[in-house]
Parts: C-alpha cells; structure tokens; sequence
C-alpha cells in the first residue's frame, strides 16, 4: 500500500514539475510523467534489492529521467537536465521523510 | 521585561532546535515506517557427525558475549531466534566439558560463562550469525534460509548456502512494469514522429 502511495505522490510531483517549466499540455504531461514514473519507479525499488544505496540509485533514476524527458517533453538537454534534477529531488523528499519518521 | 522575554524565546528556539537535531537518533529500537522485520532461519547440517559435542548458541553485542540474551542449546539443526541486534556465535563443546550448571543461570553467572566461553574448553565454530534483519516495504525478500556445515577446525562467518524466498509476483511486477512502460514510450514517440 505504501508503495502504491508513494508511486502516486511520485507521479503528482513529476506532474508539477513538468507544469510548471512547460505550461501546457497538462493532459500529456501526466500521461507522461506517469509513464517515466512507471519506468523509474519499479527498477529503483528492484535495484535497492542489490545496491543498497538509495543515492547511487537515485542518480541513475536522474540521468535516466533526463533522456525520457528530452524526447517525451521535447525540450532541450540543458532543460531536461534541469528538470529531471527538480523533479528527482522533490520526489526524493517524501522518501526522506517516510524513512525518518 | 523585553531582555527576559527575549531570552525566554532564544531557549525555546535553542530547545526546539535541539529537539529537531536529536529526534532522528532516539529511534533507537523502533522500525521506520516503510521497512519490516523479516525472521532469518539459520540451520546446521551436520550436528549429528558430532556426537560426542554439545553445540551451544549465544548472543554477542558488539564484540561483547551477553549471556543475559540467553544461551541456547541446538538440539535440533535449527539456531533458534534472539533479539534482533544480536550477532549469534555457535560454540562446540565437548559433551565430557559440557557444564550445564553455569549456562541454566545467565543472569548470575554472567563472568562465569563469560570465562568458560573463552576458555579452551569450547571451540567457536560459527559467528556472526543474525537471526532476523530489517528490509525495506518494497523488497521482494519474504524470508531467507542460512545452512551451515560445521568444521570444527574454523569459525564460519558466512552461511555455506543462502537461499532466499522472493515474492514473485513483486518481482514480477518490478520487471514487466517498466517493460510495458518502456514499450508505450516508444510507441508514442514513433507515432509521434510519423505524424510529423
């Protein structure tokens, strides 16, 4: 159930990120963000099955996120650079605080 | 007055701020929301090719032994379970050296056991053995098996097999997801390119 909830806020925040450096689309963007969401999501957690460092995994999730966003956003590498590093630290944040309290 | 309130709310702030820093680290025994115990069974093969041994399990803190966690007798191939931050030690003794007196009474006879543990009437012949361990919700591990074959020759540190029972369809799940995902990407971003 937590991994559902957590999947969700994943998708909700990657959306808002999305939004508000591309201003339109919105019904796309959340296709979208639910799509790499949907790609990044089940291999970090399977990935923290044998690297048990949430960081190391959290980059690739990045540097992944940054091609995805480039060709589905159709923006530039330095923009998608940008907002896949916006994005993944926003939604690292509810993963920070579910593991501190 | 305003220097004394002023000083009143500089403590709550300094206390506030104190109680922030140090809450993270009181968790001490409680498990973060997201992760789960899961039980570790740890067997040994071949006590039965040591009949003349007894072979006793014990719990270590650190590099401390804390007989107070109890002192278990392995009867059957199974270590039985200890708290969880417990690293559990296996000692073989000699059924003739065996004195079952001293490990009845852990409590009282701490040093004792502690001296008898360490003498060379006992031979410690696995370590660090944890008997449960705290993984994340999302982990597909639902329980792991740990066999041990006991040389009275070594200390094992390291189970001789490790087999670990998986939620398939968890796993399953982690695979096929970001397949699908990755498929509906590039599906999109050809048709996207055609229509262009």
């Amino acid at each position: 159930m937590l991994l559902l909830i957590l999947f969700l806020i994943t998708v909700i925040l990657e959306f808002i990120v999305y939004s508000l450096f591309i201003r339109k689309d919105f019904k796309n963007l959340i296709i979208y963000s639910m799509l790499i969401t949907l790609f990044t999501y089940p291999l970090a957690n399977l990935s923290l099955e044998f690297i048990n460092q949430i960081f190391i995994i959290e980059f690739f999730v990045f540097l992944i996120e940054i091609f995805l966003i480039k060709n589905l956003l159709n923006v530039s590498y330095k923009k998608s650079i940008l907002i896949s590093f916006i994005a993944n630290l926003i939604t690292f944040l509810p993963i920070l605080f579910f593991s501190v309290f | 007055m305003s220097i004394s309130k002023n000083n009143k709310m500089r403590k709550i702030i300094i206390t506030i701020i104190l109680v922030l820093l140090v809450l993270p680290f009181v968790r001490a025994d409680m498990i973060s929301r997201g992760q789960r115990y899961i039980q570790i069974e740890n067997k040994i093969l071949n006590v039965d090719d040591y009949s003349d041994y007894v072979f006793i399990s014990v719990c270590k803190l650190g590099d401390e032994i804390a007989p107070y966690q109890g002192i278990k007798v392995i009867d059957k191939d199974n270590i039985l379970p200890y708290y969880k931050f417990c690293s559990v030690s296996v000692y073989a003794i000699k059924k003739s050296d065996f004195d079952t007196d001293i490990i009845e009474n852990p409590h009282e006879n701490r040093n004792k056991i502690i001296e008898y543990l360490t003498s060379s009437k006992t031979k410690e012949v696995i370590s660090g053995i944890r008997t449960s361990k705290v993984i994340s919700d999302s982990s597909t591990v639902k329980s792991i098996e740990n066999t041990y074959i006991i040389d009275l020759t070594q200390i094992k540190s390291q189970p001789d097999e490790q087999i670990t029972e998986r939620n398939i369809l968890l796993l399953l799940s982690y695979i096929i997801l970001p397949i699908i995902s990755l498929l509906a990407i590039v599906i999109l971003l050809r048709r996207r390119k055609c229509s262009y």
